[in-house]
C-alpha cells in the first residue's frame, strides 16, 4: 500500500470526517443554530419591516448580528449550510465507514469467539447442555457450542438498525431542504362557493407564492355541495363534494386532503357567501356581486364595498341562525336556519343605515334615492388551497424508515453470553454493547437460572428436580 | 367537571401532594418508611387520575386533547405512570419521587389554570395522527423527566461529601439506590425509550401537519424547537455510544435537557405565534386574501 505523505493526510481527513467525533462537535453547533433562529427574527419568517426595526433598535449587535447573517440563517453560509454540509459528509461518510462491520456484525460466528476475561464461576454440578440451550432460546438467544462451551448471541442486527436510521436521516436531510419545506411547490389559494368551477390554467388565485406555469398538467372540478355537520354551535366536520369533468367525485375537508397527482387540494376554511343588489329608485339594478362573508369564527363583523358607483362601504356580522335571548344575539347553529344580517352602511363615512336585516329586506339609502337588499339565496363556499406536491413519498419512507431502525437498534440490544462447562463446574461470562450495569444484572439472573436447572448425569441425561437427585441417591443410582 | 371528575381530580391532587410530602420527608429524615408509603399513596393518585380521565373521555365522547386542561390531565397520569411502574420494579428508586410527585402536582395546577370547562373536539384537533402524536409525545416526556428524575438522584450519590465513604457511612436513602453504573443504565434506557417515542413524535405530527397544512414541516417555533430537543437527546445518546462519556457531566445533561422539552412545550408560544397553540389552533381564514 501506498504511504506518501498526501496520501497518509487524505486517510486522516477521511478518517476524521467518517468519525463520532465530528458528529458529536456539529450538532451542539445545529442545535445552537436552531435556538438562535427562535429568539432572532428572521427574513423570511417574519415581516421584513420589523426586522429591520429591529436591528436598527439593537444598535450595533443588531448590525453584528445582521452582517453575521444571524437574522436570515435559513440563508447563511457559516451558521447554515457549512454545520449541515458538514453533518452531511459526517453522515455519508460514517455509513460508507460502518458497512463492512455491521455486515460483519450481522453474521452469526461459526465458532465460539474468545470469551471475555470477566466470568464467574458457579460451584455445582453441571447441569445438561440442551437445558442450558433452551433457557438461552427463551432469553431470546441464539447459540452454538458443544459439550464445554456455550456461546448465545442476541441482537446481532442491531448495528443494521442504527444504520438504517441514520441513512433514512440522511436521506430526509436531503429531500427536507429541497422537497418538504420548500416554497418552490406551487401553492395558491381561492374561495370557491357551491356550484363554482375550477381549472388551474384559468383560474387567478387570489395568492400563491409560485404561479403555476402552462407546463404544468390539467387540474379542474366544479364544487358540488358543502356540507357542514353541527350541534348546537359547535361545527364537527365540513366537507365539500369536488366533481371531475369526467364526472368522478371526491370529498375534500379539514384534515381531509384530496390528492391528483401532483396536486393535493387541502381546505382551509369555510363560510357563507350572500348576493347583494343595489336598485334606483326606478328599480334598475345600479350594481351587485356576491361576497364571501367568513362565518367561522362566527359573530365577527365582516366588511365589504359597495363598488366605485355607489361608493359605500358595508359592516357585517352574519348570523346564520339568529336568536335573541333578553337583549343578547348570537347563533343557534351554523346551518342557515334563520339567517340575519347586522349591519352598518357607510357612504362618504356617513352611516345611512344601522339595523338587522333579513335575507330580501330592502334598504334604503342615500337619501331614499338607492335601495339595497341581500339577495334570498345564500351559499356556502371554501377556501382551497392548491398545492403541486413533489416527491412527497420519499420523507414518508424516510419516518417509516428511522422508527424502524430505532426499534431494530434498541429493542434487542447486542448481547453475548459463553457459558463453559467442566466437569463440577460452570463459568459463565458475557459482554453487552451498551448498558453493561444492566445487562451484569441480568447475567447474574440468568446465572441463577443456570443453578436451578437440574444436574447433569454422567451419561448426560438430566434427573429432574434436586429432591429426585437426593431419592436416587439415596437409592443408590449414582 | 362532572361530579365524579371533580372529585377524583381533587383526590389526585391530595394524593400526589401526600406523596410528595412524604417522599421529601423519607429524604430529609432518611427513613425509609415514609418513601414506600409515598410510592402507595402515589398509585392510588395514579388511579384516581386515570378515573378523571375516564370521567372526562365518557362526558365529552373524546379522547383528552381537545384542550389545554385534558391534555395536561393527560400527561401528569403519563409521568405518573413511568414513576410508579419503574418503581414497581425496582423499588430502591423510591427518591425519584421526591421530584416526580412535585412536577406531576405542577402540572395538576397548570391544568387548572387553563379552564376545566368542557370543549368539543375542533375540526383540526379530530384527527387520528393527533391522537398518535399527542400519545407519543407524553411518553417522551414521561421517559426524560424519569431520567431526569434519576441524573438528579445520581449527582446527589456522586456528591463530594459521600465519596471515598465506607459503605455503612453512606445514609440509608442513597445506600439503598442501586449502584451508581445502574443509575447510569437506567439514565440512558429512559433516555433511548424517550428518543424513539419523540421521534415517533415528530414523524406522526408531519404527517399530520402535511393532511392539514400540506407541507410535513412548517419551521414552527414548536416545531424546531421540538426538532432542537431531539437533537441534543441525539447528542447525549452519540456522546454516551461513541465518546463512552459517562458519570456525572451526562447525568447533569440528562438534568438539563429536560429544560428544553419543558420549554418546547410551555415555553415556544410565549416567544412567537405558533400553529400549535391549543387556543389558537383554529382554521386559517385570512380574510384580506379571500375579500
Amino acid at each position: 500500500m501506498t504511504t506518501t505523505p498526501l496520501f497518509v493526510k487524505l486517510r486522516v481527513l477521511i478518517l476524521f470526517l467518517a468519525s463520532g467525533r465530528l458528529a458529536v462537535m456539529l450538532l451542539p453547533v445545529v442545535i445552537t443554530v436552531m435556538a438562535i433562529y427562535l429568539f432572532i427574527p428572521q427574513v423570511g419568517q417574519s415581516d421584513p419591516a420589523w426586522v429591520e426595526r429591529w436591528v436598527e433598535q439593537k444598535g450595533l449587535v443588531g448590525q453584528l448580528f445582521h452582517r453575521l447573517w444571524l437574522t436570515n440563517l435559513r440563508h447563511s453560509w457559516l451558521f447554515f449550510y457549512t454545520p449541515y454540509g458538514l453533518l452531511f459528509v459526517n453522515l455519508v461518510f460514517c455509513m460508507i465507514k460502518r458497512f463492512p462491520v455491521l455486515i460483519r456484525q450481522s453474521r452469526f460466528p461459526k465458532g465460539v469467539p474468545r470469551v471475555p476475561a470477566t466470568s464467574f464461576t458457579l460451584a455445582q454440578e453441571p447441569p445438561v447442555v440442551g437445558d442450558i440451550v433452551r433457557l438461552l432460546s427463551r432469553k431470546g438467544y441464539r447459540s452454538l457450542g458443544g459439550d464445554s462451551c456455550l456461546y448465545g448471541l442476541r441482537g446481532r442486527f442491531s448495528l443494521v438498525g442504527s444504520w438504517i436510521f441514520h441513512v433514512s436521516f440522511l436521506i430526509l436531510m436531503v429531500s427536507g431542504f429541497f422537497l418538504m419545506t420548500s416554497p418552490e411547490n406551487f401553492r395558491g389559494k381561492l374561495a370557491l362557493g357551491e356550484g363554482e368551477p375550477f381549472d388551474l390554467h384559468a383560474t387567478s388565485f387570489l395568492s400563491a407564492e409560485v404561479r403555476p406555469s402552462p407546463d404544468l398538467p390539467p387540474l379542474q372540478f366544479w364544487i358540488e355541495t358543502i356540507e357542514f355537520v353541527t350541534d348546537d354551535v359547535d361545527l364537527h366536520r365540513f366537507e365539500s363534494t369536488l366533481v371531475s369533468p369526467e364526472g368522478t367525485r371526491a370529498t375534500v375537508g379539514i384534515n381531509r386532503p384530496y390528492r391528483s397527482p401532483p396536486y393535493q387540494v387541502l381546505a382551509e376554511g369555510f363560510g357563507y357567501m350572500p348576493g347583494w343588489i343595489i336598485k334606483d329608485m326606478r328599480g334598475r339594478v345600479v350594481s351587485s356581486g356576491w361576497v364571501k362573508l367568513v362565518p367561522f369564527p362566527l359573530e365577527v363583523e365582516d366588511l365589504f364595498s359597495l363598488g366605485v358607483r355607489v361608493g359605500g362601504l358595508v359592516r357585517v356580522t352574519f348570523y346564520p341562525d339568529y336568536e335573541e335571548i333578553d337583549g343578547e344575539e348570537r347563533n343557534r347553529s351554523y346551518e342557515a336556519l334563520n339567517p340575519k344580517f347586522k349591519t352598518r352602511i357607510e357612504i362618504d363615512g356617513i352611516s345611512v343605515f344601522e339595523g338587522l336585516l333579513e335575507p330580501g329586506q330592502e334598504v334604503s339609502i342615500d337619501n331614499g334615492r338607492l335601495h339595497f337588499f341581500f339577495l334570498p339565496e345564500i351559499r356556502k363556499y371554501t377556501i382551497l388551497d392548491i398545492i403541486e406536491e413533489e416527491d412527497y413519498g420519499t420523507p414518508f419512507a424516510c419516518f417509516g424508515g428511522m422508527i424502524l431502525g430505532l426499534v431494530f437498534r434498541y429493542a434487542r440490544i447486542r448481547k453475548e453470553i459463553w457459558v463453559q462447562i467442566s466437569e463440577n463446574s460452570v463459568q459463565i461470562a458475557g459482554r453487552s454493547e451498551i448498558l453493561p450495569a444492566l445487562f451484569q444484572e441480568e447475567l447474574e439472573a440468568f446465572a441463577g437460572d443456570v443453578a436451578k436447572l437440574s444436574p447433569r448425569l454422567d451419561n448426560g441425561k438430566s434427573l429432574g428436580s434436586g429432591k429426585k437427585i437426593q431419592s436416587r441417591k439415596e437409592e443408590g443410582v449414582t | 367537571m362532572s361530579p365524579l371528575e371533580y372529585t377524583t381530580f381533587w383526590i389526585t391532587v391530595g394524593a400526589y401532594s401526600l406523596g410528595a410530602a412524604l417522599a421529601l420527608w423519607g429524604i430529609v429524615f432518611r427513613r425509609d418508611q415514609p418513601l414506600a408509603v409515598a410510592t402507595f399513596v402515589c398509585g392510588a393518585g395514579l388511579l384516581s387520575n386515570c378515573i378523571a380521565i375516564g370521567a372526562r373521555i365518557a362526558f365529552t365522547g373524546h379522547l383528552p386533547v381537545a384542550s389545554r386542561y385534558e391534555n395536561v390531565l393527560f400527561g401528569t397520569a403519563v409521568v405518573m405512570l413511568f414513576s410508579v411502574a419503574s418503581l414497581v420494579k425496582r423499588p430502591s428508586l423510591r427518591p425519584i419521587l421526591v421530584f416526580t410527585a412535585p412536577f406531576a402536582l405542577l402540572m395538576l395546577g397548570y391544568a387548572l389554570l387553563n379552564q376545566p370547562r368542557y370543549t368539543t373536539m375542533s375540526l383540526v384537533l379530530d384527527n387520528l395522527w393527533m391522537f398518535v402524536h399527542v400519545f407519543f409525545a407524553w411518553l417522551s416526556y414521561g421517559a426524560y423527566s424519569l431520567a431526569a428524575a434519576v441524573g438528579v438522584l445520581y449527582l446527589l450519590r456522586a456528591r463530594k461529601s459521600l465519596e471515598g465513604l465506607p459503605e455503612e457511612q453512606i445514609p440509608t436513602i442513597f445506600a439503598r439506590l442501586p449502584s451508581m453504573l445502574v443509575l447510569e443504565d437506567l439514565i440512558f434506557r429512559y433516555i433511548i425509550f424517550g428518543f424513539i417515542t419523540h421521534v415517533v413524535m415528530i414523524v406522526s405530527g408531519a404527517i399530520w401537519a402535511r393532511d392539514l397544512w400540506g407541507k410535513y414541516w412548517n419551521w414552527d417555533p414548536v416545531e424546531t424547537w421540538s426538532l432542537l430537543s431531539v437533537l441534543l437527546y441525539g447528542l447525549w445518546i452519540h456522546l454516551r455510544v461513541t465518546l463512552n462519556w459517562g458519570g456525572k457531566r451526562m447525568a447533569g445533561l440528562a438534568v438539563a435537557a429536560i429544560i428544553t422539552v419543558i420549554f418546547a412545550y410551555w415555553g415556544t408560544s410565549l416567544l412567537s405565534s405558533t400553529d400549535h397553540s391549543l387556543d389558537d389552533l383554529k382554521l386559517r381564514t385570512p380574510m384580506t386574501e379571500v375579500q
